[in-house]
């Protein structure tokens, strides 16, 4: 793994773990805060083992993690935020461990730079999103919800084809 | 054509569970959550390549190369299409290969028109090796969209089996090839050793007149003969059955063979003889009699490639050609050796054949203290026993055996046997 890999990776991995600790430590959900806390040496032990089901796992609890936290009055902004560091860090997991052996390392190298690049504009561009999302209060009917979901994600995919057709 | 992996599934099954969470609890801000995910697969979506324009093509560094002996493999990726942000590599590994340097599977980044050439260094047992394809997974930065492409590009490689040098080995066999070569023939000829005297022909060269006898002999003149040398068909007969090369652990007893075979044939054909090759496996591997370099290249390429047959039987040997093993030349059969194999042997001495038997011994190496209980002692003594009478009842009949015990080395073992004349 690049140098600049492993330090945004141990960066979101911080990150990923100390704001749901505040959002939950902030409102007073102590039993939250510990259950996250043992996730540590969970993140540990899948350094060492290095097998890809862990990662998957870890993700999957943080995601668990910040809807309860949602659905429990903590705060969302701490939350998404969480769940964007969490996801960063587990498409960074996903290198080739002993990519620095290779004897093409500058070629592979490049392409590193540039995943970890385009990691950061969609983590950003989605926390951003999120975020400012998180400001817009409607108040909307069941199927009125049901529908402007399916519409959205079948918005943001439509718009992504036609940049790509472009 | 682009296919659905696991982490496009688990983040879609994270995404569509958030939707189901929050139309249950009627929560917006948990859609919000899958924002950040929804925005990650349409980056994926807008980088992801679109047709690929990929040409590769390999190149083994030798194409014929020496056991355990290092081969660079060099895979040159071209990209005729629009660029790819992730290209990733999968080579296959081989069967008994050990990667010295380089990685099988290669992440990289190709812009249009860019030319890649990649490239590691491997070792690999004695075979015959083919690729075929080169493995390429196009897909975005993040790997969600896959793309899979085999391309053509083939590649061959035979590496051969060890030979060790032979400096001495003591065997004379009787000639069976009028040509000038290393064995002495008991025939008068060109020679340098003495054979004896005769009265002097007409024609005879001066200096080949013995002067001692002459004198003592008035009006008479006498002349030297020496023995001439000649060259014999040695016919190498491989032993690949698989009832008698079996398998300890991770020892092969067939490659100690091989090698004796690669070994033997690099030797004699040095030494200017002919030979001939017959590897009984499934498929009766043969080369017919050939002399010089050519001749080791064609017999070394066979053993690269010789496998352990199944169905074959000793019986084969019956139906031996005499254009493979000439009428009196030497057979030096390479065989562990089973009791039932004597008939067909002895058949072969009756025929005329000069044989010479070379037999790895496995049993020696089980000594009787590492035996786990009584049962196995009593059978690897009753195994030594019964070789012994099987090489015994061999030597009775004439045929010279080297009891090779694979622990020792061959060159060892052939250099210390004791001069074998036929």
């Amino acid at each position: 793994m690049e140098k600049s890999n492993e330090i945004t990776y141990h960066v979101c991995q911080f990150a990923s773990i100390l704001l749901p600790v505040f959002g939950y430590g902030l409102s007073a959900k102590w039993w939250g805060v510990i259950i996250i806390l043992t996730i540590i040496p969970f993140g540990w032990i899948l350094r060492r083992i290095q097998t890809k089901i862990f990662s998957w796992i870890t993700l999957v609890i943080f995601v668990g993690i910040a809807a309860y936290g949602l659905l429990s009055s903590v705060s969302p902004h701490l939350m998404v935020a969480g769940v964007s560091a969490a996801l960063a860090c587990w498409e960074l997991e996903d290198q080739i461990p002993n990519s620095i052996k290779s004897s093409t390392s500058s070629i592979t190298g490049s392409c590193e730079k540039y995943h970890l690049k385009i990691l950061g504009i969609a983590i950003a561009a989605g926390l951003i999103v999120a975020e400012v999302g998180l400001f817009l209060k409607l108040s909307l009917p069941f199927g009125a919800v049901f529908l402007a979901a399916i519409l959205v994600s079948f918005c943001i995919f439509q718009l992504f084809s036609l940049f790509k057709r472009t | 054509m682009t296919r659905m992996n696991a982490k496009l599934n688990l983040i879609l099954l994270i995404v569509i569970s958030l939707f189901l969470a929050a139309l249950v609890s009627r929560n917006g801000s948990l859609i919000i959550l899958t924002i950040p995910f929804l925005l990650y697969l349409g980056t994926g979506l807008l980088f992801s390549p679109g047709e690929i324009q990929v040409h590769a093509s390999r190149a083994l560094s030798s194409l014929r190369s020496n056991e355990n002996k290092p081969v660079k493999m060099l895979l040159t990726i071209e990209n005729n299409g629009p660029a790819i942000p992730r290209l990733q590599l999968s080579e296959p590994v081989q069967h008994n290969m050990i990667l010295v340097e380089g990685l099988l599977e290669q992440r990289f980044m190709i812009s249009s028109g860019e030319k890649v050439e990649l490239h590691y260094t491997f070792q690999v047992a004695r075979g015959r090796y083919l690729w075929q394809t080169i493995k390429l997974i196009a897909s975005d930065p993040f790997g969600l969209y896959e793309n899979t492409v085999n391309l053509p590009a083939e590649s061959r490689a035979l590496v051969l089996p060890e030979q060790f040098t032979l400096q001495r080995f003591k065997f004379h066999p009787s000639p069976t090839v009028k040509t000038t070569g290393p064995y002495l023939s008991r025939m008068a000829g060109s020679g340098i050793d003495f054979l004896g005297v005769r009265e002097y022909h007409p024609g005879d060269s001066l200096r080949l007149l013995n002067w001692r006898k002459t004198a003592r002999h008035p009006r008479c003149f006498f002349s030297k003969e020496f023995e001439r040398e000649e060259m014999a068909d040695i016919g190498l007969l491989l032993d690949a059955r698989a009832v008698t090369n079996q398998y300890f652990g991770t020892e092969n007893l067939f490659e100690h063979s091989v090698h004796a075979a690669a070994t033997l044939a690099k030797f004699f054909l040095s030494s200017g003889n002919r030979i001939s090759m017959l590897v009984l496996s499934d498929n009766l591997a043969r080369i017919f009699p050939g002399y010089g370099k050519r001749q080791l290249i064609r017999i070394l390429d066979q053993l690269a490639g010789c496998t352990l047959g199944e169905r074959v039987t000793f019986d084969t040997l019956r139906y031996l050609p005499d254009r493979l093993f000439p009428s009196r030349s030497v057979i030096v059969i390479i065989s562990p050796l089973l009791p039932q194999d004597f008939s067909t042997i002895a058949r072969l001495r009756a025929k005329g054949y000069q044989l010479l038997l070379l037999s790895p011994n496995p049993a020696k190496r089980f000594s009787l203290q590492d035996s786990k209980s009584s049962f196995d002692s009593f059978a690897i003594r009753a195994t030594n026993l019964e070789r012994a009478v099987l090489l015994r009842r061999f030597q009775q009949i004439g045929i010279p055996v080297i009891d090779w015990e694979i622990d020792q080395s061959l060159i060892k073992t052939l250099q210390s046997v004791r001069s074998i004349r036929m």
